[in-house]
């Protein structure tokens, strides 16, 4: 039956010999594994158009959904860090895989006549691929794919002539932005695939018409061999490992990394994906005004070398060690491209500014990949992290804040230490010493008394009265009856200069408790710090009204706030030179 | 080489080039197909949800009025938080709002309705309903679907739910 199906088919499609076209070519000298590479790039290839096509189902090309759908791919989607993985390290793969096909073409002298063309449309291939790398870099529209592509796209427009025209044709305009997705992505997923599979069919068809294998010239020609099976089993072998490589290497990293969303406000150490950090290390050492020679004469050459290499070397002999002059400088130009890209990795290791941005923009990425669990707003990542305290807050609180203060460590001292700032330690710390580093003895501000002589009882009653004051609903609860009495001891004792609405600042005129440490006060605090309801004439601290939007405030606000659900890293104690432990009042 | 020797071994290796291509093939094959079917691994979450859609004085008792819905909406990556997601005809019934959700439970169209005839009508296969919602004509496999509602200080408010379309028993979408 299935025969009778099989010569129906053969009848009227040919299949047969198609197949017998296509299988049973005879092998010159034999199979061999140093034909597997291009067979092996075939496979990656084919390996990238389904994942990429997969991906293409979800991925969406717009400034506001790029990074909010990679996202989703990421996390959301069944298998779609697999697929995602399997895309992204075969991108490598190819690499790697296209490298040894150049090397393996070049000792074997497979680029002498008849196979010039063949030749000629591989480098073309190599071209087509390290475009596709590039433009599929900046696809997830995060800071790693932003700025290294805005490096890229500027040395485009280093070309002599027709740069600053280059440049504006592949950005879509002066600057960075939707049009720059679109033909980024246009670019990826359409022109440049075609352009492969053109020039692949092109590529295989010239081979096959010259005669496939290019032996080395020490091969028994009397060996023979069928592509299928002998040679297609090396080359499933290697195909598998390639792909079972790629596919280790994403369950073992969770996938591809995604970076925090792109934001040119942000500052970012910009690097290149890792196969063209060679390119980037080589700018390293050329003086800006050589910058052309890095960019643009030395690929060139390097490119131009390799195209006239069939002219150069035209004489019959394949064997090596003949000609050595022409394959010295690829060789020497391979080691260089090893040599650089190690050279780039170790001084990036090095770097500790380059290391501790690492470590900042993971920092970002990990907390938008959070937030977005819940879903992003119409506005895209960027407006999600605006409107997220530990984010914008943090951003604002480290530009604005730590000229003067000092949080978890980061920034200048001289004024109040926010680590835990509000939280029960803290404000332990500042009523036992007001002039202690940590709090205001950095400041003009001098007049406060150390307070442990209420002893710890009544101080203990204060600190819950002052938390009681700054309590918001969603907070942990404090204990209401000791706040109570806390209430009576701050009326004792801190009603001669602090006040509580109408009430209190009846000698000296200190800062207004009002609220304090809720997110209003602390609010006006940043806003207008020298108001009657805060420092009053007391105030050092800058007036931010006007240099900072409400919105902003309010961020930092948030921001600072949660530190009272924290404790500071240091010890709250009395000042050193005279003990003010005596008086041990009883409790009430 | 023997040709009997030769022909075993190039039977083994047509046989390892199928396994090793068939692993291949899996090794995309499966995740792919994963990725592929996710909205149907997907549960959708959303039950109805009360949402308020317009203030009680603004209804009649003679003639229906449709207005749409707004509420947030999760779609994807995306939570927006204030999306159109339909329509409903609301009519007053003495103390009562009765509510129709707008899609056409045939084929899903948005209903209009006919003041002249008093009857709600399909633009796509002329289904026709009257005021109740009971079917009177065309090919809808039911009658319009229901929605339930409730006032509260005076702003109306429906359980917002979708139906199946082309099903004789309503089937809730979320």
């Amino acid at each position: 039956m299935l025969s009778k199906i099989a010569d129906f088919l053969d009848d009227r499609t040919g299949y047969r010999a198609l197949l017998h076209e296509a299988l049973d070519e005879d092998i010159a000298g034999g199979a061999r594994w140093a034909y597997v590479f291009g067979s092996g790039l075939l496979t990656i290839f084919a390996c990238q158009v389904v994942t990429g096509l997969l991906l293409m189902a979800t991925y969406t090309p717009s400034m506001d959904d790029a990074w909010s759908s990679v996202f989703y791919i990421q996390h959301k989607v069944t298998a779609g860090w697999f697929i995602r993985g399997l895309h992204h390290y075969g991108s490598q793969a190819m690499m790697i895989v296209l490298g040894f096909h150049l090397l393996q073409v070049a000792l074997y002298g497979a680029y002498k006549k008849p196979r010039e063309v063949t030749w000629w449309v591989g480098l073309g291939l190599m071209g087509v691929v390290q475009a596709l790398g590039l433009t599929g870099y900046l696809l997830p529209w995060d800071q790693k794919g932003y700025w290294a592509t805005k490096v890229a796209t500027n040395i485009a427009g280093t070309v002599p002539l027709m740069g600053p025209a280059l440049q504006t044709l592949i950005v879509g305009g002066a600057e960075y932005g939707q049009a720059t997705i679109t033909r980024f992505y246009v670019l990826h997923v359409g022109v440049l695939p075609a352009t492969l599979v053109l020039l692949v069919s092109a590529h295989v068809a010239l081979f096959r018409r010259n005669g496939g294998a290019t032996p080395p010239a020490s091969a028994d020609l009397s060996k023979k061999g069928v592509f299928y099976p002998d040679q297609v089993v090396r080359d499933l072998v290697f195909a598998l490992l390639v792909v079972g490589v790629m596919a280790l290497l994403t369950v073992a990293g969770g996938g591809a990394h995604i970076d925090a969303p792109a934001d040119p406000s942000i500052d970012y150490h910009p690097r290149p994906e890792w196969y063209f950090l060679f390119l980037f290390q080589l700018l390293k050492y050329l003086p800006g005004s050589m910058e052309l020679l890095g960019t643009v004469i030395l690929p060139g050459l390097a490119g131009a070398f390799l195209f006239v290499l069939p002219f150069l070397d035209r004489g019959e002999s394949t064997a090596v060690r003949g000609r050595l002059p022409w394959l010295a400088p690829i060789l020497l130009g391979a080691l260089g491209v090893i040599g650089l890209t190690y050279q780039a990795f170790a001084d990036d290791a090095a770097d500790e500014e380059f290391q501790a941005g690492l470590v900042d923009s993971q920092k970002r990425a990990d907390r938008a990949i959070a937030l977005a669990q819940d879903g992003i707003p119409p506005g895209g990542p960027l407006e999600m992290l605006k409107n997220d305290p530990m984010t914008r807050g943090a951003d604002v609180y480290a530009k604005e804040c730590t000229s003067c203060h000092v949080l978890d460590g980061e920034g200048e001292r001289s004024a109040p230490d926010h680590s835990g700032y509000g939280s029960r330690k803290w404000l332990m710390g500042l009523l036992l010493d007001p002039d202690a580093e940590h709090y205001f003895g950095t400041t003009e501000l001098s007049d406060m008394k150390p307070m442990g002589k209420l002893g710890d009882a009544k101080l203990k009653a204060v600190i819950e009265y002052l938390i009681s004051l700054g309590h918001e609903t969603g907070d942990p609860a404090y204990d209401l009856a000791l706040a109570k009495r806390g209430k009576r001891v701050f009326e004792e004792s801190c009603f001669d200069c602090h006040a509580i609405g109408e009430n209190g600042a009846d000698i000296f005129d200190g800062p207004n408790m009002t609220g304090y440490g809720s997110s209003e006060w602390i609010f006006n605090q940043i806003k207008q710090p020298d108001a009657e309801t805060q420092y009053g004439e007391l105030n050092e601290m800058p007036v931010f009204a006007g240099e900072l939007d409400d919105h902003d405030i309010r961020m930092v606000t948030a921001y600072l706030r949660r530190q009272r659900l924290k404790e500071p890293p240091f010890e709250p104690k009395a000042p050193a030179p005279k003990a003010d432990a005596g008086v041990e009042s009883p409790e009430d | 080489m023997t040709d009997e020797s030769q022909q075993g071994r190039r039977n083994f290796l047509r046989a390892a080039a199928g396994l090793g291509s068939a692993a291949l093939g899996l090794l995309l094959a499966l995740p792919g197909a994963s990725y592929v079917v996710d909205p149907l691994l997907r549960a959708s979450g959303k039950k109805g949800r009360w949402l308020p859609v317009a203030e009680l004085e603004g209804l009649e008792e003679e003639h229906p009025v449709s207005v749409s819905v707004v509420g947030e909406q999760r779609d994807a990556w995306t939570r927006a938080p204030q999306r159109k997601l339909g329509m409903v005809w609301l009519r007053k019934k003495g103390e009562q709002v009765v509510a129709f959700n707008a899609e056409c439970p045939h084929l899903g169209c948005k209903v209009g309705y006919d003041r002249d005839q008093k009857h709600f009508a399909c633009p796509c296969h002329e289904s026709a309903f009257n005021q109740d919602g009971d079917v009177q004509g065309g090919p809808a496999p039911r009658s319009l679907d229901p929605l339930e509602t409730r006032v509260v200080d005076g702003k109306v408010e429906v359980r917002f739910v979708r139906f199946r379309a082309q099903t004789a028993e309503r089937v809730e979408i979320g």
